[in-house]
């Protein structure tokens, strides 16, 4: 994991200015498991604190008491998935080196969900636990509508986070433009705050404690000032303290390379594999952010992203002038060059997925050797394929392209663990990096598992939205 | 997601991805307002009185601690086959059970609370959480015989009030039944069913001869 042996090299990118590479981010001792650890202990305090206040008491003492018992917990757990879910949203600095944006926005979305489907439970058995003391099915909905304090907020609210969890199953947000499921996922924030009282009012084992009232009050607001102020200064930040674009300049047909640099650069950090979320500063594009990958290694001069025209935002690159002021978070994810350690490197790309690997194979030591396939319909659709090739023959490795449509490859899968073994030499001791299409990294995984590749020593990025 | 790539920047296209989330938040605090009718169960403090079994006299003994009470939370029981229920009909916390109507026997009501004994002022507690106290006055017939009970409660949150309103009745009932402290819990408010008969017991004890 030492640096040292890791070198940049002087020439293949560009002719630019004076340059030196960005500071490379900050490392971390936390591992994805110590996230896990902590997030299952304060579910075991909150489940015994749950148990011990009576919980367990009112399970075994007959069915009016078990819903209630039930409805308590999960109630406890849904805010607990609440809590976790904005949390991990927050890009705390910490956790996103630990873990990298994208599997932290991946757990953010199965908090949710999780979140959702104990909601509905908790709605479920709430409504049994509360019919005898009420007087029947009626009288209860109408009590949690509006006629109990603070339950018309917490009904309208539950309502609020049920639409947000329902309109996040991937079928329906595909159905619908990216930035209007964003705008409307964030009035979680609201449905949260609004439901979030009658813990308190009714919730029996917070209103009956006072120090547990107080621990839980605190770290409710605590985690939702997080929430709020980690996730938005960044953008704040970042639309304050802009890049510029320095060069645009066409790759393939539907790729133009972008060098985003200024003043600003100075104040990142950042490592070649990780990738930036960008905001175009101009006129009706300036709400909606993008994920790119760096092409390269990101120096004084300036960060280059690849950006494919995909439609919505990427389609408004090919607009793009020099001078264009861009608002910059990140860069995020952990695939730092350190990931290869000694081993050697193998890269699986398809598509714009290229884009990372050229800027990895920059930071690799020269006798890395690395194997490098590339994915694509063509060689003339490959982005920087010259720039790949000369990369990697730098540090003696080998570029295979493979070209034409999957239909025509038929009966043969080109990442299955046989093909992979018979074009990648010491297959099962290297480090693989897959990025590109999804299809393509399932498939791609699959097969180096196969071929005795470990887990750990398999690197993607998967999307989260 | 291949969308209109020819017209990239549409001019309403910030206002349409917008619109949904300011309606949704919009119907929200709208439908808050309509439906935030909360029923005020504990505006000075949460003590009521439960009370069955007493004469009209004895009902009128009770509102020195019902003075204190908002009017939704008093409910009041009479054995006599009037049902008062001074909570409103939109209360939902009125439990429909409430109504027990315990036929009182005939020849008692006219002496029944000519003896009355206080019992001990008893914590509900369930473990080591105190949710309030209770007190029960029995109501003695001349012949010493149990005919009525009147109960005042101090609870600290709305639930116990809930509870309270459920389950004192139906103690009451109970215990003027079995004419004596020794009757069954209410399920879902053990605490109280053992206050309450704790008290009663007390009560019953400290019978004047």
């Amino acid at each position: 994991m030492n640096s040292t042996n890791l070198t940049v090299p002087v020439a293949p990118v560009a002719k630019l200015e004076q340059r030196r590479p960005l500071a490379r981010p900050s490392s971390t001792n936390l591992k994805a498991n110590d996230l896990v650890i902590v997030i299952v202990a304060i579910f075991a305090i909150v489940t015994a604190a749950w148990a011990m206040t009576g919980g367990w008491n009112q399970v075994s003492s007959g069915w009016s008491h078990a819903w209630r018992a039930a409805a308590s917990l999960t109630g406890l757990y849904t805010s607990l998935f609440g809590m976790v879910g904005l949390t991990l949203s927050a890009r705390l600095k910490t956790m996103e080196r630990a873990i990298g944006l994208d599997r932290l926005l991946n757990w953010h979305r199965i908090a949710g969900d999780t979140m959702g489907l104990l909601l509905a439970v908790h709605i479920f058995t709430s409504i049994p636990a509360e019919m005898p003391v009420r007087g029947g099915f009626i009288n209860t909905v109408l009590d949690f509508t509006g006629r109990e304090p603070y339950m018309a907020l917490t009904a309208i609210g539950s309502a609020l986070v049920a639409v947000v969890v329902v309109l996040s199953l991937k079928d329906i947000r595909n159905k619908i433009s990216y930035e209007t499921w964003y705008f409307v996922h964030l009035t979680v924030y609201f449905g949260l705050a609004a439901s979030f009282s009658h813990q308190i009012t009714l919730g029996s084992m917070l209103s009956n404690d006072r120090y547990v009232r107080l621990v839980w009050v605190g770290s409710s607001i605590a985690i939702f000032a997080t929430a709020l102020f980690g996730r938005w200064w960044k953008v704040f930040g970042s639309v304050a303290r802009p890049l510029h674009v320095r060069a645009v300049s066409k790759e393939t047909g539907d790729t133009v390379s972008v060098l985003l640099g200024g003043r600003n650069v100075l104040r990142l950090r950042g490592d070649a594999g990780q990738f930036v979320m960008i905001r175009s500063l101009v006129r009706g594009q300036w709400w909606k952010t993008n994920p790119y990958s760096l092409s390269a290694v990101p120096t004084t001069a300036g960060l280059r992203v690849t950006i494919k025209n995909r439609g919505d935002a990427s389609s408004a690159t090919r607009h793009l002038r020099v001078g264009d002021r861009m608002a910059v978070e990140g860069p995020y994810g952990v695939t730092t060059p350190e990931v290869f350690g000694d081993k050697r490197p193998l890269f699986i790309a398809g598509g714009v997925g290229v884009t990372p690997v050229c800027a990895l194979l920059q930071r690799l030591p020269s006798d890395s050797r690395p194997t490098v396939l590339l994915r694509a319909r063509h060689e003339s659709e490959v982005a920087h394929l010259s720039e790949i090739r000369a990369l990697a023959t730098r540090c003696g490795g080998e570029v295979f392209v493979l070209t034409g449509r999957t239909a025509a490859l038929k009966g043969k899968d080109p990442f299955s663990a046989r093909s992979l073994s018979r074009v990648v030499p010491e297959l099962s001791s290297r480090v693989a990096l897959v990025c590109g299409p999804t299809a393509l990294m399932f498939a791609a995984r699959r097969g180096l598992r196969e071929a005795g590749v470990s887990k750990d020593d398999i690197h993607m990025e998967m999307p989260w939205w | 997601m291949s969308s209109d790539n020819s017209s990239p920047t549409s001019r309403f296209a910030l206002a349409r991805r917008l619109a949904p989330a300011l309606a949704l938040t919009s119907a929200g605090v709208a439908l808050i307002n309509v439906l935030d009718r909360p029923v005020d169960l504990s505006a000075s403090g949460s003590a009521g009185v439960a009370d069955i079994g007493g004469s009209t006299e004895a009902g009128a003994g009770q509102t020195v601690t019902g003075a204190t009470v908002p009017a939704p939370t008093t409910t009041t029981v009479t054995a006599a086959t009037v049902v008062t229920s001074t909570v409103p009909p939109v209360n939902g916390a009125t439990p429909d059970t409430t109504p027990v109507t315990t036929p009182a026997p005939a020849s008692a009501p006219a002496a029944c609370g000519a003896k009355k004994s206080t019992g001990s002022t008893t914590d509900i507690v369930d473990r080591n959480r105190v949710f309030g106290t209770l007190v029960v006055t029995a109501k003695f017939a001349s012949n010493g015989e149990l005919c009525g009970v009147a109960v005042n409660f101090d609870v600290w949150d709305r639930k116990s009030v809930q509870i309270e309103q459920y389950a004192l009745p139906k103690l009451n009932a109970r215990a003027k039944k079995a004419k004596s402290a020794n009757i069954q819990g209410v399920s879902g408010a053990t605490a109280v069913s053992r206050a309450y008969a704790a008290s009663l017991q007390a009560a019953i004890d400290a019978k004047p001869l």
